[in-house]
C-alpha cells in the first residue's frame, strides 16, 4: 500500500513537471492545446495525492511502524480517529496534506480561471504547477512520509500529547489552507501580469474570489487556533504573540488589505499597481509563515521541532519574491490607473490609508518577530520580544484601524464633501459621546480602554446607520421590512456582506479590550473541602479522582460552583501527566455568560492533598468566539454572486500567434 | 412623551425614536460594562504579581511567559517571585535579578537601553513614514488626475464624466474631424 502511495507521489512530481513547462508554453505560443493538454494534467495530480493520503492514512489506521513517519508520530495506544490528525501533525505530513489540499483547491480555481480568463489561464496554471511542483520535490527529495525504516518497530513514539484534542482536527488543517491558499490569488495576479493583461481589469473577479476565500480560510484558522488555545493550553489566553502565530497573522493582514484594495480597482480602475504589489507582497509573507513555522530561526512552541528545512522555504521566498517583482516591474507599464483621486478626502482614500496600515502592523509585526536574531547579529545581545512590545505596540494601530473601518464606508467614491460628512457621522459622533460617558459612569478608567470603546462605536454605528438607511428608503417605496432589508443585502452583496464582516470585527475588538485589560486572575492554594471566592464566583474544591490510561494519567479536580445564590453546578479541570513525554497538560473548565467566563485550570496537585489552582475572570470572551460565525456569514454574503448576466463564458479564440491581441496592443 | 410632543410630526417621532436608541444603547453598555469593577477582586500585590509573571519568559519553554508556561520551572520562578513581592521588593528589583540570572533575555519585552531601543523606536517611525507615503500617494494620484486625459490608452472611457473632461474630449474629437 504505501509503495502504491510512493509511486503516485513520483507520478504526480513528473505531471507537475509537466504541467509547469507545458503551461507556460501555452501561454507564451498561445497555444490552446498546450494549455488544455496542462490543465488535464494538473486535474489528474489530485487523485493520484489522495492516493498517496490513502496510503499514509491506511498505515497509521494498521499500525505499520515500519513507515518512519508512522512511527515517529503515533502509536498503540493512540485513538484510530487520530490517523488523520497524525497525519498532518509532522513535518512531512503536513508537506503532504498541503500538496493534496492545493491540488484539490487550485484544480478548481482553474476550472473558472479557464472560463473566465483564457488568456491568463496558462500562466497561472503554470505558476500554480509550479508552486506544487516545489512541495512534491521537498517530499520526494527531504521529508517523505511514506519512507521506510530499515528495521520495524514494535510501538511507535506517538504523538504529541498536547496535540491529541479535539481542536487539532479542524485548527491546523484550516491554518495550513489559508497559507497556501494564498498561492491561488497570487497565481491568477502573476498570470495576468504574465499574460500583459493586468491593466485591464478582467483578473479582477477571479483575484477577488480566490482572495477572499484565502482570507475567510485564514481568519478561521486563526480565530479556531485562538479558541483552541483558550480552551486547552490552561493559561487562560488566546493569543501570545508567538512567533508561529505572528507568522500567520502577517499573510491574513496582508490579504485582508488585498481584499480592499481589489474592490478599488473593481470599482473605480485604480490601485492596479499596488494589488500586484500586494497580493506579492502576501504571498511572501505566506511563505514566510512556513519558513519560520518549519523550523525557522525563532523558538516557537509550534515549530515542528526536528525540521531544518525553513532555510529551503525561506530560499524560494526570496526567489518568489524576486522573480514576481521582475515581472510586475517588467509589465509595470500596463498596470496604470484608469483614473486617479478627484479629492484628499474619499473612500478611496480612506482605503489606501487602511491598506498601508495593514502593512505597517504585518511590517511591526515582523520587526518584533526578527529584531532579535538581528540583534543577537549586530550587537551579540541576545533578547526576547513577546507579548507586552506587541500588545503595545500593535494595540494602538489596530484601534486606529477601527477608526478607518468606521469612516470609510460612510465616505462616498470620489469626493466627500464637508456636508455630507457632517450628515453622516453626526449620530456615530453622538453615539460615541454616549458610550463613553457610560463607560465613565460604570468605572472603566483605563484610557486605551475609553479609546477602543469609542472607536468601535462609531463603527458599528455607521454600519448600522448604513443598514437603517437603505432599508428605510426601500420600505418607503412599499416594501416590508424584512424584505426591505433582505433586499438591500442582495442589491449590493460585496458591500453589505463587507458591512457584516466589519460587525464581526467590532465584536472581536470588544472582545479582546475587555479581556485583556479586564481580567483577572488569582492562583488559589486548597485542599478538598475548602472554598473560595472570587468576584461574585463562589467555588468548593470537592475531590480529585486519578485515572490511568496507558500512556498518561489524568487528575480530574471536582468543583461545586456558585454565581452569587445561583448555583452553577459542577466543574471539571483536569491535568494530564505524559510520562514518556515529560509534559503536562491541562485543560481549564469553563462557564462562559455573554458577559464573562469563569475559568478553572489546576496548575499542580501536590504530595499531601493540596492542589494549586488558577481561577480566572475573563469578560467579553464569549463575543470573540460568536464574532466568528457572524465574519464567515458576512463573507459568504459577500462571495455569493450577484446575478446570471455576469455568468458568461469567455472562449479562447483560435488563432495564429501573429493575430494574438496582446502582440497587436503593443 | 410621544403624546405630549404629537405622535405624528415627523420631525418629533424621528427625535423620539433616536432618543429611545440612545438610551437602549446606554442601558446596554451599563450592563454590558459592569467587568469594570473586576479588578477590585483581587490585591495590589497580586496584581503586581501576575503583571511580574507576564513579563517573565520560562527559560526552557521559548516565548513563552512564566504565567503560560506549565513547566516545572515556571513553576519555581512563580513562586519566587511571589516570596519576592511579600517580602516588598520592587518590581525593578525583581526583574534585576532574574535578569542577573539568566541575562536581559528573560524579559519578554526589550529594554530601553543600547541596541533594544531600536525595537522600540522604529515602529513609531515607520507610523511618521507611512503617513508621509499616503499623503504623498495621493498627492500624486490627485495631480495625476487633473493631468489626465479622459480616456487611457486602452480606450476606456470613465463611466460618468464630468462637464470639464467632456468638453475637453469633445475639443479634440473637433479638432481631428477638421483636418
Amino acid at each position: 500500500m504505501v509503495e502504491l502511495g510512493q509511486i503516485a507521489l513520483i507520478l504526480s512530481f513528473m505531471i507537475a513537471a509537466y504541467s509547469t513547462v507545458v503551461g507556460f508554453a501555452g501561454g507564451m505560443l498561445n497555444g490552446r492545446d498546450l494549455a488544455a493538454s496542462a490543465r488535464w494534467g494538473f486535474y489528474s495530480i489530485c487523485p493520484l495525492l489522495l492516493l498517496a493520503t490513502a496510503s499514509l492514512i491506511y498505515a497509521f489506521v494498521t499500525n505499520d511502524f515500519s513507515v518512519k513517519y508512522v512511527a515517529e508520530n503515533s502509536n498503540l495506544a493512540m485513538p484510530k480517529a487520530y490517523a488523520w490528525v497524525a497525519f498532518y501533525s509532522g513535518n512531512a505530513g503536513s508537506l503532504l496534506y498541503i500538496s493534496v489540499a492545493f491540488s484539490i483547491m487550485a484544480g478548481i480555481a482553474i476550472r473558472f480561471v479557464n472560463s473566465k480568463l483564457p488568456y491568463t489561464s496558462p500562466y497561472a496554471l503554470g505558476v500554480m504547477s509550479m508552486v506544487l511542483l516545489f512541495f512534491l520535490a521537498v517530499i520526494l527529495f527531504l521529508a517523505n512520509p511514506l519512507e521506510r525504516h530499515q528495521i520495524p518497530l514494535e510501538d511507535g513514539q506517538g504523538m504529541n500529547p498536547l496535540l491529541i484534542h479535539f481542536g487539532m482536527f479542524i485548527h491546523p488543517p484550516f491554518q495550513m489552507l489559508g497559507l497556501i491558499s494564498v498561492a491561488l490569488p497570487f497565481s491568477i495576479a502573476i498570470g495576468a501580469l504574465l499574460a500583459g493583461r493586468g491593466g485591464r481589469d478582467e483578473w479582477v473577479d477571479q483575484g477577488r474570489l480566490w482572495g477572499m476565500i484565502s482570507w475567510l480560510l485564514l481568519t478561521t484558522g486563526l480565530l479556531l487556533g485562538a479558541w483552541w488555545a483558550y480552551t486547552i493550553l490552561g493559561w487562560g489566553g488566546y493569543w501570545a504573540w508567538d512567533p508561529v502565530e505572528n507568522s500567520a497573522l502577517m499573510p491574513w493582514l496582508g490579504m485582508t488589505a488585498f481584499v480592499h484594495s481589489i474592490m478599488v480597482q473593481k470599482r473605480r480602475g485604480m490601485f492596479r499597481m499596488w494589488n500586484m504589489v500586494l497580493i506579492i507582497v502576501s504571498f511572501a509573507m505566506a511563505q514566510m509563515g512556513m519558513f519560520i513555522n518549519r523550523g525557522g530561526p525563532v523558538p516557537s512552541v509550534h515549530s515542528f521541532a526536528e525540521s531544518t528545512m525553513g532555510w529551503i522555504f525561506l530560499a524560494v521566498m526570496a526567489a518568489t519574491l524576486f522573480i514576481s517583482l521582475s515581472i510586475f516591474i517588467f509589465r509595470y507599464d500596463t498596470l496604470k490607473s484608469r483614473s486617479g483621486l478627484d479629492s484628499m478626502i474619499s473612500r478611496e482614500s480612506v482605503f489606501l490609508a487602511q491598506n498601508v496600515l495593514f502593512l505597517l502592523i504585518a511590517f511591526v509585526t515582523l520587526w518584533g518577530t526578527i529584531y532579535p536574531i538581528f540583534s543577537e547579529a549586530v550587537d551579540d545581545t541576545t533578547m526576547t520580544i513577546g507579548q507586552p512590545f506587541f500588545n503595545k505596540v500593535n494595540g494602538p494601530l489596530m484601534i486606529l484601524l477601527v477608526l478607518l473601518m468606521g469612516i470609510g464606508p460612510v465616505l462616498p467614491w470620489r469626493k466627500a464633501g464637508w456636508g455630507s460628512i457632517n450628515k453622516m457621522l453626526r449620530v456615530p459622533f453622538l453615539v460615541a459621546c454616549v458610550v463613553l460617558i457610560s463607560s465613565l459612569i460604570s468605572g472603566i478608567n483605563q484610557y486605551w480602554v475609553l479609546i477602543s470603546f469609542v472607536v468601535c462605536s462609531v463603527s458599528v454605528t455607521t454600519v448600522l446607520q448604513e443598514l437603517v438607511r437603505g432599508t428605510k428608503s426601500r420600505h418607503s417605496r412599499g416594501e416590508n421590512w424584512g424584505i426591505a432589508f433582505l433586499s438591500l443585502l442582495g442589491a449590493n452583496r460585496p458591500r453589505y456582506g463587507g458591512y457584516i464582516v466589519h460587525l464581526s470585527i467590532v465584536m472581536l475588538a470588544i472582545g479582546i479590550t475587555a479581556s485583556s485589560f479586564y481580567d483577572v486572575q488569582k492562583d488559589v492554594v486548597m485542599k478538598p473541602g475548602d472554598s473560595a471566592v472570587l468576584g461574585k464566583y463562589t467555588f468548593t474544591y470537592i475531590e480529585v479522582s486519578e485515572k490511568s490510561y496507558s500512556d498518561r494519567m489524568e487528575e480530574t479536580a471536582k468543583f461545586e460552583v456558585w454565581s452569587d445564590d445561583k448555583y452553577i453546578g459542577y466543574m471539571h479541570p483536569y491535568r494530564a501527566v505524559y510520562p514518556e513525554f515529560q509534559i503536562a497538560a491541562t485543560r481549564g473548565a469553563i462557564h462562559s455568560t455573554v458577559l464573562e467566563d469563569f475559568y478553572l485550570v489546576p496548575s499542580e496537585f501536590m504530595e499531601d492533598g493540596q492542589a494549586v489552582f488558577r481561577v480566572l475572570i475573563n469578560p467579553l470572551v464569549l463575543w470573540m468566539w460568536a464574532s466568528g460565525p457572524v465574519l464567515i456569514l458576512g463573507t459568504l454574503v459577500s462571495l455569493s454572486p450577484n446575478s446570471r448576466k455576469h455568468r458568461k463564458r469567455v472562449r479562447l479564440p483560435s488563432m495564429s500567434t501573429d493575430q494574438n491581441p496582446l502582440r497587436m496592443a503593443k | 412623551m410621544s403624546a405630549l410632543l404629537g405622535n405624528h410630526h415627523p420631525l418629533r417621532k424621528n427625535m423620539f425614536l433616536k432618543m429611545i436608541g440612545l438610551l437602549t444603547v446606554q442601558v446596554l453598555f451599563l450592563n454590558a460594562a459592569c467587568f469594570a469593577s473586576n479588578t477590585e477582586f483581587i490585591s495590589d500585590e497580586e496584581k503586581k504579581i501576575n503583571s511580574l509573571n507576564a513579563v517573565l519568559m520560562c527559560p526552557v519553554c521559548p516565548g513563552e511567559s512564566i504565567d503560560q508556561s506549565q513547566n516545572e520551572i515556571a513553576t519555581n520562578m512563580r513562586t519566587i517571585v511571589k516570596d519576592f513581592v511579600e517580602d516588598g521588593k520592587s518590581e525593578k528589583e525583581i526583574k534585576d535579578y532574574f535578569v542577573g540570572k539568566y541575562g536581559p533575555v528573560i524579559l519578554l519585552e526589550p529594554t530601553t537601553s543600547g541596541i533594544s531601543i531600536f525595537a522600540w523606536l522604529i515602529p513609531p517611525v515607520a507610523l511618521g513614514f507611512a503617513i508621509v507615503i499616503v499623503i504623498v500617494a495621493i498627492n500624486v494620484m490627485r495631480r495625476r488626475q487633473n493631468a489626465a486625459a479622459p480616456y487611457n490608452r486602452y480606450g476606456l472611457i470613465e463611466e460618468s464624466i464630468s462637464e470639464k473632461e467632456k468638453e475637453k474630449y469633445f475639443s479634440v474629437i473637433d479638432r481631428i474631424s477638421n483636418e
